[in-house]
Order: C-alpha cells, then structure tokens, then sequence
C-alpha cells in the first residue's frame, strides 16, 4: 500500500480501529448467538456498537479503556456460560488490538506534526499483528491441547506467572517517565 | 497515562488467571495470552537510553515586529533505532506558532538526522529558547522515557523605528568631530559667528568688506561657528507607575517607539549616543556611534520591560553623572508630579534637558465610559498634566506633548516651531 501524505496513515488507523473494534463485537456476538444467550449478544453488539461511535467522533481515551475492559468481562463471562473460548480468544486479541490503535491515533493527533508517518504505521503495524495473531495462535493452542496438572502444579506454575508479570508491570512502571 | 494502561493490562492477566483458577476453567488462561504477550514485548522491545543530539537554528536571530521566523530543529540519532520519539521544543513565553508545530512525533533509524520545522511570529521582545524535550517509546507506548536537552537560543524582535526628521538640539559641550550641531566655537561651518582680523591663508571671499572699509590699517573677515557632533543620552522610563494599558495596548510601547526613532535620528546625524532604561533597575548601553550603536540600543530597547521598584520609583536616583557632562539629554517619559524637581537639579547640572512625553491622558480618555464622573476626572488629569508640563517649561526645558494617536514628527515640529527658537539656553 503506497501512501502519500500524512492524511492516509490516520484514515488508515482510523479503518483498522473499525475493522478491529468490529471483529471483536462479532466475534463476542456469534459465540453467545450460536448457544442462545440472547442478553450477552446485545451486550455485544451495543458494546460494540459504541465503540465504533466513540472511534468516528474521537471521543476520549478513558472510554478506550473502558471499552476494552467490557470486551473482557464480556469474553470472561461468555466462557463461564459455556461459549466456545475460541471467541473469546478472538474477541480479547481483537479488542486489544483496537485500544492499542486508538492511543496510537491518540499520540499521532497529539503531536502537531508526524515525519514519515507511513513508515511509522508500518512498523507499529507489523509488530501489533504480530504480538495479536502469535497470541491467537498460542491461545488456540493452549485450547487445542490439554494437559492435567495437579492443583499444586497448576497453584506453582500461577504463582511463577503471576510473579512475572508483577516483575514485568513493576519495571515497566519504575522505569518509565 | 502508558503506565496506567499496563497497570490495567497486568490487572486484567491477573484477573482472569484468578477467575480461571477459581473456577478451574483453563480457557480463562488461553485468553489471557495475547495480553501477557502484549506485555511482554513491550518489555522486550523497551527503549535504551537514547544517544542522539539536538541542535536548534533560527532563520533570523533578529527581526522587526510581527516578522515570521522559522526555527529548524534536527535532530540526531546516533544510537539504537527508536520506535517512537516526541521532541517538544519548549517555545518562550509570547512567541505564537503560525506554521507547522514545535510538537512531532517520528522513528528513528541508527544514524538517521531528521529536520523539525516550525514558524513563530511575536511582539517586540528579547526571547530566550532553554530547552526541548524528547519522549521516547516503544511501539504500543506503554514504556516512556523523558529526556530535556539544553537547546539554548536568542532571538531578538526590535522595536519598529518610524522615521523623524532631524531635530535642532544645542549641548553645552560638543566633541571634537565635524557634525550638525553648533558648537559656540568659531570655526569652519555655515552659521555667521563673528568677525576677527585677518590672517595670511584667509580666503578672499571672508573678508568682511563693509567693516573694513571703516578701518583703513586692518582687514576683517567673518568668522563661522563651527559645527560639531555631540553626545546625546536617551532616558527611557520604564516605571510601573507612569505607565498605563489601555485595551491591551501599553503606553510604554509608544516611548519604546520614540526611543528608537530618536537615537536612529540622532545617530544619522553623526551623535554619539547612549540609552539608559530606568524602571525595574538601570540598564544602560554605553555611548557610541553609528549602525553598531544603533543595532545594541535597538536590543537594549527589545529587552526593555515596565517594571516596578521601590528604589527606582522616583527619578531621584538617575544616573545622569553617567552621561558625559554639558551634553544634551533626552528623556521619553508620560511624567508625573515629582519629575520637575528631578529635572530641575539635572538641567543645573549643565545638562541640555529635552522632554519627550507621551500624553497618558490622551492615550486613555477615548476607553472611558462617557459619564459626567469621567469628564471631570479627565479634566482634573489634563489640568494636573498641563501644571507639570508648565512646571517643566518655566524651567527652560522644551517639552513636547505628544499625543501617540499622532505621528511623532509631526508633533515634534509644530512643538519646536511653536517655541520659536531652536532649543537653546
């Protein structure tokens, strides 16, 4: 895609943010449809309903949170009431996928000026499809194969998970400004 | 609001680990894995301290009033590719953006220089660029890391100049250079001074024919006042208490103006010419001439600001010793009650004294509202004014009333025309 001024990179984001946010409300919508849970398919749908809104009228960013956190609970609460997880998993990477798109959006309008947007695009593209479709692939993975643990092991391998993470949001946090 | 939102992502991961371990619903961990994931790359992909360099270039380091500069900022990496850098250069206070933005955002490749550029527009002022700062990211924006960069830059905007005519002006003492202004010496010039003898190597076209009729043993020739350059001292008064704003326009911007057009005047006419601003404290430009003398005043006058001291809320304390004695002095100043006093002791201390003062009242009265309080205190202040301004003639200082909605030329004309003489003892 060849892209010549610096308008096209953000109706570019702007169609991927749709594209996105449309995906994720579909995916939470056909999974409650297929076992007749009608209220968590409109939840779905007014959920994502609203999200595209917010995204035309670039409404502003604790809504993009707010959003992603109710894709969530929605894929959350869709495998407790036995939705095949595959939606889940691709409603969550799909949600995901729109929020980090918005704040990119968000951190483009904010900056008078961007040099070389398209390459810019490009790069932060690249990487997003990467982290999004390697964690769709591991999620359906995991899904796919399954192994039985011990509660102690399951409890250890969490406790390993959890600290990790913890390491990671608390380097994250430490060192950035 | 980056940290915020891997704080919310880590709380989201741990959440569903939670309810999947409660639950014992394993599919809860299986999404939860592109959020772990998310977060470990952007862990991976942290940026390093960055190695790059900012340098910042002005297309004019001095410009009039309202002239469009453009700031060009390149900027360097001489480190590892960077995702995501937000340079901000940080604009001084009253500069206003009227082209591209001083905020941009860019990726970086080893190597890679890249050029920022931006328009600025402003009033008279002397401004000073500090500082620009650079955020740099990695992809998703969850890691930042802020670095400020001393980028420091001057940029001066002169005072406009409106052209005056020369103006007659007569020093007690005069320097030793040819120049307009009559020195009270005989001497080569144009003006008759007086008559003398005659001496061997004096042209024939001097000799005063009439006179020496009358005296048949000598010869007489007339003899010319020399004319010479002088030193003249500008005092600008920059007091808070003299100055008034009317409608955001400050009358002090007038007297920077007249300033400016005086010393350009005087320094066309060969003077040698000195500035002194009195207000927040003294600062003073030392006496000089020609084009370098009016390029440092004009900057003097760009950094001239209104400002407000206990010390230097009277003229009492001015420095007028500075100036060089039995020179002329021009002070730009609205006056106020206690300036006649002061200008009393400083014309007794053989200064020539000329008063250029711009006309508060004047200046203010059309922003009134129009009721019988205002007229009555517009005739109270014109009354005042006008005892100052007498208080100031009687003592044998020429002052010109000038009213700023009018031209200072015309003004100090009709004055000077109307006072008959050219300024003199």
């Amino acid at each position: 895609m060849i892209l010549h001024n610096a308008k096209e990179p953000d109706q570019l984001t702007r169609a991927l943010c749709y594209a996105t946010a449309t995906v994720a409300s579909a995916a939470l919508l056909i999974g409650p449809l297929l076992i007749g849970a009608w209220s968590m398919a409109l939840a779905a749908l007014a959920l994502g309903a609203f999200t595209i809104v917010a995204i035309a009228k670039n409404w502003g960013r604790p809504l993009g949170a707010v959003e992603f956190i109710g894709f969530v609970l929605l894929a959350t609460l869709g495998i407790l009431r036995q939705v095949h997880p595959l939606w889940g998993l691709i409603g969550v990477a799909a949600a995901l996928a729109t929020w980090d798109l918005r704040s990119l959006r968000t951190r483009m309008s904010d900056a008078g000026f961007v040099a070389h947007p398209e390459r810019l695009l490009r790069h932060h593209l690249t990487r997003l499809g990467g982290v999004v479709l390697l964690g769709v692939a591991l999620g359906a993975g995991a899904l796919l194969w399954q192994i039985d643990y011990g509660i102690g092991t399951v409890v250890g391998l969490v406790c390993l998970c959890v600290l990790g993470l913890s390491r990671i949001v608390a380097h994250i946090r430490r060192r950035s400004d | 609001m980056s940290v915020r939102r891997s704080l919310l992502i880590g709380a989201l991961v741990y959440l569903l680990v939670a309810v999947g371990l409660g639950t014992l619903t394993g599919a809860l961990l299986a999404i939860a894995l592109p959020l772990v994931l998310y977060l470990g790359t952007v862990y991976l992909y942290q940026p390093k301290p960055p190695q790059f360099s900012l340098h910042r270039s002005l297309s004019h380091t001095v410009a009039p009033p309202d002239a469009e500069i453009q700031v060009t900022l390149t900027v360097t990496n001489a480190g590892d590719h960077l995702d995501e850098v937000q340079i901000q250069d940080n604009l001084p206070k009253g500069l206003r953006v009227v082209d591209g933005s001083p905020n941009t955002l860019l990726m970086l490749e080893p190597g890679e220089r890249c050029e920022v550029t931006y328009t600025v527009t402003g009033p008279r002022g002397a401004y000073r660029f500090q500082s620009a700062g650079a955020a740099i990211r990695e992809h998703f924006g969850l890691f930042t890391r802020q670095h400020h960069y001393a980028v420091p830059s001057n940029l001066s905007i002169l005072p406009t100049v409106p052209a005056v005519r020369s103006i007659p002006i007569r020093p007690r003492r005069t320097r030793g250079f040819a120049g307009p202004i009559p020195s009270r010496q005989a001497g080569s010039g144009v003006e008759f001074f007086g008559v003398r003898t005659y001496e061997p190597g004096d042209p024939r076209r001097w000799i005063n024919w009439r006179l020496s009729a009358r005296h048949p043993r000598e010869i007489f020739v007339n003899d010319f006042e020399q004319e010479r350059i002088a030193d003249v001292g500008l005092i600008l008064d920059a007091r808070e208490r003299t100055n008034i704003t009317v409608e955001g326009v400050s009358l002090f911007e007038h007297a920077v103006e007249a300033t400016a057009s005086l010393a350009d005047m005087f320094l066309s006419d060969g003077n040698r010419v000195g500035l002194l601003v009195y207000g927040r404290g003294v600062e003073r430009t030392f006496p000089g001439y020609g084009k370098h003398q009016r390029e440092q005043i004009l900057r003097a006058l760009a950094r001239a600001r209104v400002g407000g001291s206990l010390v230097f809320d009277s003229l009492d304390y001015l420095p007028t010793r500075s100036f060089p004695a039995k020179s002329q002095i021009v002070l730009i100043s609205p006056l106020c009650e206690d300036d006649p006093p002061v200008l009393s002791r400083i014309r007794a201390r053989g200064y020539e004294v000329l008063v250029v003062s711009p006309n508060p009242v004047r200046f203010e009265e059309h922003a009134l509202p129009e009721n019988t309080l205002s007229e009555v205190a517009l005739r109270i202040a014109r009354a005042e004014r006008s005892l100052w301004m007498h208080q100031v003639k009687r003592l044998g200082i020429p002052v010109i009333d000038w009213q700023v909605q009018l031209s200072l030329d015309i003004v100090m004309r009709a004055e000077l025309r109307r006072s008959l003489h050219p300024i003199s003892q």
